[in-house]
């Protein structure tokens, strides 16, 4: 077998095909009006157009805000960027770092292999055998910078980070608008507010780094 | 694994006696595939999803002309991929291949996370999947059917609407076109 032959098995199961509908398999029903279709970038920024003005409608049902993040249930995410970008910022000094935004990192997450500034935003970089194993951005509350949106299922947990109220989303399909690009999936995140600083970790295991000793 | 032909030949034979459940199993079986491949055809998931859904209808009100002891899926994915192309898009038009998010994905070698995998990304993936896009709908579609869905040629012809030999000749067209859009020698 050629070599791209193989690749293309192996990208076959990584697409993200479309969800199958729930059919009904004996039973005809109209077919939905054809029509020309906006793209999807126009479908996208539709949406969140309607969700931003629909936010105070949405609230008694799914908006959740919690220190500067801001958090919408839906039943279906939009397009998000299939290769995202993480634009950190431009690398500072931790000193530097803390004399923007006076944040308190936990244990073991006070040793970052790289800070980032960005439009008031620190994002600090964690490594792992040379690879991102996590980032933590802090920001101020009301700087509006993060909204994400989960689904409907997604089971949002109530936590404590070192004493401080926190909430951990644990569903690995969560859309960030985040460092300025567009949405794109997240894994788990862990968000908590101290001194009026909100702090965003996103890691597979985001509640041991910020909680552990 | 697919299920075992005795349990498929008995669900076929049941639904052909006018048992709806056991068409509906049936259609359960094989719906990912099915609309996955009229997606494929049609590059649209409304319209996959329109096709699909009719072509159950008519595949259900067709039993009695299928062929006993004849394999169903290339049968039902002929009927879903021929409504498909009725409702086929033009050139331009068809949704774009996307990949799973990087933490679906299945762990791979050299990508641990699927933060690294977001801000590390596999440059071949996205290169490929790019190429795949700027083939000729037909192209993209013989290929996806072949091996991102993994179809044999027999179901890819009943697919497609052509003969099984037209899908190796235009299966080993396209390969060529895609390794020339990837820059790398035929």
């Amino acid at each position: 077998m050629s070599d791209v032959i193989h690749e293309l098995e192996l990208l076959g199961a990584e697409i993200e095909w479309p969800a199958t509908p729930a059919f009904a398999p004996r039973a005809a029903r109209a077919p939905r009006a054809r029509s020309r279709r906006p793209s999807r970038r126009l479908i996208l920024v539709v949406a969140l157009a309607v969700l931003a003005l629909a936010a105070g409608a949405l609230a008694a049902t799914g908006v959740i805000h919690f220190g500067g993040a801001t958090i919408t249930r839906v039943d279906t995410l939009p397009p998000v960027d299939k290769a995202p970008r993480l634009a950190l910022g431009t690398p500072v000094r931790l000193a530097e770092a803390e004399r923007i935004l006076p944040f308190t990192l936990p244990p073991r997450l006070a040793h970052p292999d790289a800070v980032y500034m960005r439009e008031d935003t620190i994002n600090l970089l964690y490594l792992r055998d040379g690879k991102p194993r996590a980032v933590l951005t802090v920001f101020r509350e009301g700087s509006g910078i993060l909204d994400k949106l989960v689904y409907t299922t997604t089971k949002l947990r109530r936590v404590r980070v070192n004493g401080a109220p926190g909430l951990y989303v644990p569903d690995v399909h969560v859309v960030d608008f985040l460092y300025g690009g567009g949405p794109r999936l997240s894994q788990p995140t862990l968000l908590w507010v101290k001194d009026n600083l909100t702090y965003r970790l996103e890691a597979r295991d985001a509640l041991a780094l910020a909680s552990g000793g | 694994m697919s299920r075992p032909l005795t349990s498929e030949a008995d669900l076929v034979a049941r639904a052909r006696r006018g048992d709806g459940d056991a068409y509906d199993q049936l259609v359960r079986a094989h719906q990912d595939i099915a609309f996955r491949t009229a997606w494929l055809v049609s590059g649209s998931a409304a319209d996959a999803e329109d096709a699909a859904q009719e072509a159950f209808v008519k595949a259900w009100r067709a039993l009695g002309r299928f062929r006993e002891g004849a394999p169903f899926r290339p049968w039902l994915l002929a009927i879903v991929a021929n409504e498909a192309r009725n409702r086929r898009r033009s050139a331009g038009r068809r949704e774009a291949l996307v990949l799973r998010a990087a933490a679906e994905r299945r762990p791979s070698a050299g990508a641990a996370s699927p933060l690294e995998a977001a801000v590390l990304r596999t440059e071949r993936r996205d290169e490929l999947l790019a190429a795949l896009e700027r083939l000729s709908d037909d192209d993209r579609a013989v290929l996806g059917c072949r091996h991102l869905l993994g179809l044999g040629e027999e179901e890819t012809a009943a697919a497609l609407g052509i003969r099984r030999g037209t899908v190796k000749s235009r299966t080993s067209r396209a390969l060529v076109r895609l390794r020339a859009e990837l820059g790398e020698a035929p």
